[in-house]
Order: C-alpha cells, then structure tokens, then sequence
C-alpha cells in the first residue's frame, strides 16, 4: 500500500469512527444494519445514521456533511430516487466527497451504468451480502 | 273595180296565178293545183298584211311549181295567196284549213272590208277562230263572189312546211263526214283513251300506296311510269290545259315521253335488281336514262322532231329485252313473271304485221283489222299494268308475310331467350345459393377466429399488463427477501452470541439477545408474508378470471395495485418520479366484486395516470416549465356505491379522442407499448361485468380524472 495515499485518505486513521448514512424507504433496513454492524458499532468503528428518503438524506446532510465520509442509499425510493440523490450530492458536496454506494434490488447493467455514471463510487444488490460490504468498507478504511 | 283587178293582175307578178273556180257542191276537198296559189318566203317573219299587199312585195309572188328550189326550208315563215271564186248560182260554204303551227288568213272579197282569222296549232284555243278542235275556218262565199286570201303560215317545224297543201274543204259535207267519222259527238277514242288512263291511274295510285306503306322502289317507279302513261294517253289534259297553253305542248311532251322511258328503266333496274344482280348491264341502263336528256335539245331545234319517239322507245325495248334475254341467259326467277307481262307487246306485234298483211291482201275486213288492232294495243299496255300491279301486290303481301314471320320469329327468338335466361337465373341463383354457404362458412370461420384472436389479446393483454408489473413485483420480492436473508443470518450469529453469553453467564445479556432474535424472526415472518402475497396477486392476475365475486377490501386492493403499478414504471425508467397521493375512506364497505379483474382496471387506470404524467414531464423537460407530476388514488362511498378515483395531473385527453378511448384497439401510445384493450377491458369489467359506471373528465394538458362507481351489492346483471 502506498503510504503517500494512506495520508492522504482522510480516513487514513484506522481508530477513527466513519460515519455512515444508510438512505431506505424501508424502515425495517435500520434494525438490520444495527445487528449486522453490532460489533463494529461497539468498538466505534463505524457511526449509522438512517434516512427514509432522498430528501430526508438531503436534510441530514446539510446538517451533518462534514462529518460523513459514507452514503449507501437505495435506488427504489417513492418521491427523490436514489440517482438523484446521488446527483444532488455530487453536486453540493465536493469538498471532500463523500464515498457513496448504491444498493438496489436491480442489478441490472442499466441501473449499474446509470448509478456509475453519476458517480457512484460502487454498486451492491439487495438481498444485501454483509459480508462483502464489510468487506468493501474495510477496503475503504484502510 | 275591173281597173283594180287588171291592176292587181298587172302588178302580180310575172307568173299567173289562175282562180280556182268553185264548181260542184258535191266535191268534199277542193285542192289547189301548183298553178292557183303564190307563195312569199318571209325571212324575218315579221310582214305585217299590208306590207305584203304593197307593190314591192307583190310582185314577189311566185307560184310553186315554176320555181320549187326557192323554197327555203330554213324560212319559219311563208305568205300564200290565192284566189277562190264561187261559180255556182247559190251561197256556198267552204272550210279554210291549216295543218300548221300559226296560221292567218286575211279575206279579201269584192266591196268589203279585208277580214282576220286566226288558226293553227299551236294558237291558243280562245284565240282560234272557226272550229277550234280541226282547225277549219267556215268561210261564205255568195253566189259568184270571188274573194282573195293571204295566208300567213308560220311554222315551228320547217320540214312540215313540204307537207302542206293548199285546199278547201267543203263545209256542209266535211262537217257531216267528221260528224258521222265519230259517230255523232261521241268521240270514241276519246273515251276509249280516258277509260285507259282511268284504268292507268288507278294502278298508279295503286302502286303509290304500295310504295308510302312498303318504301320499296320498285313499287315508286312502276307507279311513276303508269301514271305517266295515264298523264300522256289522257285526253283531258291536253283539251283542258293545253290547247289554251299550246305552245306548251313540245316541253309537256318531251319531259313525259322522257320520263316514260327513265320511270321505265329504273322500274326494270329496281324489279331486276340489276345494280346487285348485273352491275355492268346497270350501267347500260344507267346510260339509257341519260340519254333521255338528248330529246330536250328538240326544243332549240338541234336534232330533228322524230328523236324523242325513237329515244325513248329504243330505250324502252333495249332495256327491255336486253334485261328479258340476259335474265333469261341467267335464268333469273323474276324474268317468268316480266315476260308474261311483256307478252301482250310481243303478241301485238305479230297480230299487227299480220294485220298490215292482211290489209295488203284484202282479207279481213278493215273494221275488224282496226278493232283488233285497237284491242291488241290497248291490252298490251293495259296487261302489263294489271299484271305488274298484279306481281307487285304479291311481293308486298309475300313481303308483308315475311314481316309478320320476322316478327314471330323474333317474339318465338325472344321467348326463348327470356326461357334461357331464366334457366340460367335459375342456375346462377343455386350458384349463388352455394357461394352464400360458401361464404356463411368463411365468415363463421372467421368469426371463430376473430373469438379465438380476441381471447388470445385479451390473454396478451393480460401479460402485457403482467410485463407492467414484474419490475413492480420484482422489487416488491427482492426487498422481503434481503431481510428474510439478512435477518435470519443475523439471527443465527445472535444465536452463537447468545450461547456464548451464556456460557459466560450473563443471563442477562442473553436474553436480550434472545429478544433480538424474536424480533428478527418476527421480521422474517413478517417479510415471507409480503413475499407470499405478491407472488399470490402476480398467479392471480396472470390467471385466467374466476368471475367470481367476494367480499373485498377495495382500500387495500387499491394500495396493493398501486404499489405494483408505481414500481413497475420505476423499474423501467429509473428517472420516473411522481408523488403518490392516497385518500381512501377507512369507512369504506367490504364490497362484492372479482378482485383480480377489478386490479387489473386499477393497474389500467393507475398505468395510463403513470404513462400521462410522465408524457407531460417530458414536455415540460423541453419547455423548462416546473412541474411535479403527481396520482392521486381515493376512495369514498355512500349507501350504495363505492367510487375510487384516479386523477393525474399528466398531459389530459384531447377532447377529440374522448369519445374513443373506451373503443377496444384504441391507443395513443406508440406502437408496441400498449395493446389498446386496457380501458375497452376496464369498461367491459366495471359497466358490464359489475354494473357500475365509468365517467372520464380531462383538460388536455392539465389532467385527467377517472371516477369509477361500484355497486356494493351486486346487482342482477342482464347480460
């Protein structure tokens, strides 16, 4: 690993918390997350947040954009899509942009171009593999 | 008196000229002998009386027998004198007679006025004096009176001139012998000729009918030809109009005789057909009628008085018998009957040679050769006229026939036509008979086959609107079973976390560990169900209806039919956006209706909303106008109905469509996206099936509302 990006990343401090917004209509995702992530949430590694919908994300964000280095929002949502949530972040939040990864129960190459497109920085399919986002999500902290 | 005679003697000319001297009373001509009479040529014809009494022309006198070469045949014009004295002791009456054209007699008698008679051909009959008819001027002489006379002879025909004699009849006696000649003043030839040209006219007229009824030529032409034998062999025209007009008489008979023999010809091209039958012998006969022209120039005196007889008779025999023998040579049906008519000419011929014969011999009595002979020429024209008439009536009767038999042949043609064509009618009705089972079969079949088709797009319909909602349905799965998956995964590690608690023995926190996995398994639970029932509504829209109604809870049918339709769009176009407005009435009765066909109208309705705010979207991208597509689904109820409505405020329904959209195959989008059948099937499923209503109220570009009634109870549905 180059150690020049390890100090550039600006999570390049293994101990320090990463906060992560999860953006789902449904509401069930919450309680989920929080099992899954139960251990790393205990040793504060990682900080969830929950919104319900793309504006909802939005609103959060305003508030909180400094602090949050990782979005995962679905695509699926009633109202502001997930696209375009993506967009508006792209848009607003450069400094320093934030890693966002789609999550979707459509894995097609349609929606996986769409998302990539807007720049997403990845794509995960529902039903969601825990194991291969923890996976990603220690790729990214370290 | 004696001084003027010698003088008269004396200035006579060199000849003598003797005084014929009246003798008997018994003589009935007194002809002049070459001595007693003088001549003058008059080459001007115009010496009045007292120019030729004058002494220059006196002298010039000459008598006819000394000098016969001076008499000039190309002289119209001749002055005679003579001098006629009555020797016997009592009156006596002598006849002046004139053979010629125009004759005047100037009568110059001892002691008494010089009188004027008019006589002559071709002076009209008012004008003539004496006896009109014989051209005979009365003339009285008294006992031993001598009188002179100057006769003025003027003659259109100078070759008659030769002919003439000086001569007197005796009044008394001539008159008696013309008398008792025509048998008193009944004059047979003149009624013989009439009752002929009676009998002519009659056949003429005959044949003029013949010809106005049948038209045929033949019928024209023998009709002209007799009538012109009647016009000529009548002595009434000739006593009654032409003896006042006689001068007349040459061009009268030219153009008749002339006519005679064309009338003739065309009679025989037409009754032998000549112009079909002989065209080269027709164009001597056409050749023949021309030369009827030839006869006119008699009138400017260029070829001699005799050429109209023989024109026109040599044209009548040539035509005649030439047609006769080349007929005969052909052996032509038509000759019998044209030689039986001729045969009385051939006949007369013969009896008049051997008449002139006889008459040579003495043999028969002269009345009798006359009598036949009168007979003989007068049947020989009167036989062809009744024959022809005769022959001519018989081909128009046969003609006549003939017509009436056309006419039956065509009327017997025409039935049997008609009988045909009524057979065929006949034929073409069976045919037709079978072409209409023919064709009743392929429109059965067709109809089947429209029945099979439409139950085909109905089912197509069914899972294109299935297509709507994989995506819906899709997604509707595939969330459930991230949290089935995830939560019974994440169970299981809670379960190996508990155990480990409690190996521990934190009770504790192995209970709420425990708590969690309840949850979880709640969860689990409850998203299978979700699962469940989306996999139950897709087998049973996709399936054929029951028709069956049930109780249903048309709120949560709606919600269930709108989630499907919303996701299924977003499936599909990831851009689409629309905010989901629901007003259900939480008082809204259980109501009795097939749920699946009623979701399909809300999954049509819900769809089309979805489709026109979208459309609208589209527009306003283009023209940047903002705009928030939003559907809106309500429910609301009153004793009897329930209605849910559909409002979108999408690109509306042109107010021309309106009345359309209900039609089956009706479709605004573009080809391959919709089937058309979505609202014609939503109609059939609310008005027919369910005895409900559908109203539509859009405003093109600014919304759309569908406003469905339901009756809570089902009603009896006449089908």
């Amino acid at each position: 690993m180059n150690m020049l990006m390890i100090a550039s990343s600006p999570l390049k401090n293994k101990y320090i918390m990463m906060k992560i917004l999860v953006v789902d209509d449904e509401a069930d995702v919450h309680p989920l997350f929080i099992q899954r992530f139960r251990k790393e949430i205990r040793s504060h590694e990682f900080e969830f947040n929950f919104a319900l919908s793309g504006e909802e994300a939005l609103k959060y964000l305003e508030d909180n954009h400094s602090e949050v280095v990782l979005i995962l929002s679905d695509i699926n949502m009633p109202g502001m899509s997930g696209i375009e949530l993506l967009s508006k972040i792209r848009q607003e939040y450069d400094a320093p942009p934030p890693v966002v990864m789609m999550i979707t129960a459509y894995g097609d190459d349609e929606n996986y171009r769409q998302a990539m497109q807007k720049g997403a920085n990845d794509f995960l399919t529902k039903p969601l593999d825990f194991n291969l986002l923890k996976e990603k999500l220690n790729q990214i902290t370290q | 008196m004696l001084l003027l005679l010698i003088q008269c003697g004396t200035t006579w000319s060199q000849d003598t000229l003797s005084t014929y001297l009246i003798t008997s009373d018994t003589t009935i001509e007194y002809k002049f002998s070459k001595a007693q009479y003088q001549i003058l040529p008059d080459k001007t014809g115009e010496l009045s009386i007292d120019e030729v009494k004058s002494d220059i022309y006196a002298k010039q006198f000459f008598t006819k027998g000394k000098s016969p070469t001076n008499i000039d045949t190309n002289v119209n014009t001749n002055w005679y004198r003579y001098t006629v004295k009555n020797t016997l002791a009592k009156e006596f009456s002598v006849m002046l007679h004139t053979n010629q054209d125009y004759s005047d007699f100037y009568v110059i008698r001892d002691g008494q006025k010089q009188t004027h008679y008019k006589n002559g051909w071709l002076i009209p009959w008012k004008d003539k004096d004496g006896l009109e008819g014989d051209n005979l001027i009365p003339l009285t002489l008294a006992a031993g009176e001598q009188a002179v006379i100057y006769n003025r002879i003027e003659n259109r025909r100078p070759d008659t001139q030769y002919s003439f004699e000086v001569k007197l009849f005796n009044a008394e006696r001539y008159v008696f012998k013309l008398f008792k000649e025509r048998q008193g003043y009944f004059d047979f030839p003149f009624i013989i000729l009439s009752i002929f040209a009676g009998f002519c006219l009659l056949g003429g007229l005959f044949n003029s009918f013949l010809f106005i009824i049948d038209r045929q030529k033949v019928h024209l032409y023998f009709s002209l030809f007799i009538l012109d034998i009647a016009f000529i062999i009548s002595p009434l025209y000739s006593v009654v109009v032409l003896r006042n007009y006689p001068f007349t008489t040459p061009v009268v008979v030219i153009i008749s005789g002339a006519g005679l023999a064309i009338f003739f010809i065309q009679f025989t091209r037409y009754y032998f057909q000549t112009f079909i039958n002989t065209p080269k012998w027709d164009k001597v006969l056409i050749g023949l009628i021309l030369i009827q022209c030839v006869p006119l120039l008699m009138l400017f005196n260029i070829v001699p008085e005799g050429t109209l007889n023989w024109v026109m008779f040599s044209a009548i025999l040539i035509s005649c018998l030439g047609t006769l023998i080349l007929f005969l040579s052909l052996r032509h049906k038509t000759v019998k009957s044209f030689a039986i008519a001729l045969l009385p000419f051939g006949v007369t011929l013969i009896i008049t040679f051997l008449l002139v014969f006889a008459a040579k011999f003495k043999v028969v009595i002269p009345e009798i050769i006359e009598v036949i002979s009168a007979i003989s020429f007068y049947s020989s024209i009167a036989w062809p006229v009744l024959y022809f008439t005769w022959v001519l009536f018989k081909q128009y009767d046969w003609q006549k026939r003939e017509i009436i038999q056309h006419a039956l042949d065509a009327e017997r043609l025409q039935k049997e036509k008609e009988i045909e064509r009524n057979a065929l009618i006949e034929q073409q009705k069976v045919e037709l008979e079978i072409t209409v089972q023919e064709r009743t079969a392929e429109l059965r079949q067709s109809i089947a086959d429209l029945q099979s088709t439409q139950k085909q797009l109905i089912q197509s319909e069914k899972m294109a609107s299935l297509g709507e909602l994989t995506a819906g349905i899709a997604h509707e799965i595939q969330n459930p079973m991230n949290f089935v998956n995830n939560f019974s995964e994440v169970s299981n590690e809670l379960i190996d976390e508990m155990t480990e608690e409690l190996e521990k023995g934190d009770v504790e926190e192995a209970k709420a560990i425990a708590s969690s996995i309840r949850q979880n398994l709640q969860k689990i639970a409850h998203h299978g169900k979700r699962a469940d029932s989306i996999v139950k509504g897709m087998l049973q829209h996709s399936r054929a209806s029951s028709h069956q109604k049930e109780p249903t809870d048309v709120n949560k049918l709606a919600d269930e039919y709108l989630r499907l339709a919303y996701h299924g769009l977003r499936a599909k176009d990831k851009s689409f956006n629309a905010e989901l407005i629901t007003d259900f009435d939480p008082n809204l009765p259980i109501a009795s209706i097939v749920p699946q066909d009623i979701g399909r109208v809300f999954l049509n309705l819900l769809t089309n909303a979805f489709y026109a705010v979208q459309d609208r979207k589209k527009k306003e991208k283009v023209s940047g106008t903002p705009f928030k597509p939003t559907v809106k689904l309500s429910t609301s109820t009153d004793q009897e109905f329930i209605t849910i409505k559909v409002e979108d405020n999408g690109s509306g329904i042109p107010e021309q469509i309106k009345e359309k959209v209900m039609q089956p195959f009706f479709t605004t989008k573009p080809t391959g996206e919709g089937t058309g059948l979505g609202l014609s099937m939503s109609y059939d499923i609310v008005v027919e099936a369910h005895g409900g209503t559908i109203k539509i109220n859009s405003e093109e570009g600014e919304f759309t509302e569908f406003t469905i009634t339901i009756p809570i109870e089902p009603k009896t549905i006449i089908s």
